[in-house]
């Protein structure tokens, strides 16, 4: 076999499945974090995990073939997400809802009636918290559908 | 897809971690195959060939008949 230099050896290929679990437990505390507002060092380590398994899926070629298969079904589930985003958005937009919704924001005299859905339907870092609890969720599905391939919901072929 | 590779490890006497340090890959992509959870990609249905010297037939049965 080819020499290959700074490849990961099997001990941390096989960590890096461990890692994800970590990654999921930071992304379902940022997600919580959305709505509690917390600004403390757990939050801050909390967004670094999460950024690893998406680190991982983006740039991670050296994870072998059977953690992008599974990385794969989360990328999906992310994109999903960011689809019905992205038409609720549209929906909002074509239906002229958005117009009311940004001269509440805008205007300092409606800002305090501003919904707090409307802040929150705007604001990225929750967009970001949610997409990356998606793409978790969209992992741990994986790994579920692997334990339970077979049982009527689980019929797709495992990646 | 069903294979041979429980056996073929065990009757070289190599843990999981050895045999998937052997193919590059991770312990648990070597368990998943083994299993039956995953099916190798060719490059490493390859490699797992070439590693013990068999073809890729006599490892992996793809359950259909010639």
């Amino acid at each position: 076999m080819p020499y290959k230099p700074n490849q990961i050896d099997e001990e941390e290929r096989s960590k890096l499945y461990n890692l994800m679990w970590v990654a999921s437990a930071a992304s379902a505390l940022n997600l919580a974090n959305a709505f509690l507002g917390a600004d403390n060092i757990i939050v801050g380590l909390a967004w670094g995990f999460t950024m690893t398994g998406l680190f991982l899926a983006a740039f991670g070629s050296y994870a072998d073939e059977f953690m992008r298969g599974r990385l794969e079904i989360a990328m999906r589930f992310a994109m999903g997400f960011l689809v019905l985003f992205l038409f609720a958005n549209w929906i909002v937009n074509v239906a002229d809802i958005a117009h009311s919704a940004g001269y509440a924001l805008a205007s300092e005299e409606t800002q305090t009636g501003a919904s707090q859905f409307i802040v929150f339907w705007t604001d990225a870092q929750t967009l970001t918290a949610f997409t990356a609890f998606v793409f978790y969720a969209g992992y741990g599905f994986a790994v579920v559908r692997e334990r339970w391939d077979g049982l009527p919901f689980f019929t797709g072929e495992a990646s | 897809m069903k294979n041979r590779l429980k056996v073929l490890r065990a009757e070289r006497d190599w843990s999981q971690a050895e045999l998937a340090g052997r193919l590059d890959v991770s312990r648990q992509a070597v368990n998943a195959i083994e299993t039956g959870k995953h099916d190798p990609s060719l490059p490493l249905a390859f490699r797992i060939s070439r590693l013990f010297e068999m073809p890729i037939e006599d490892i992996f049965d793809d359950g259909e008949t010639a």
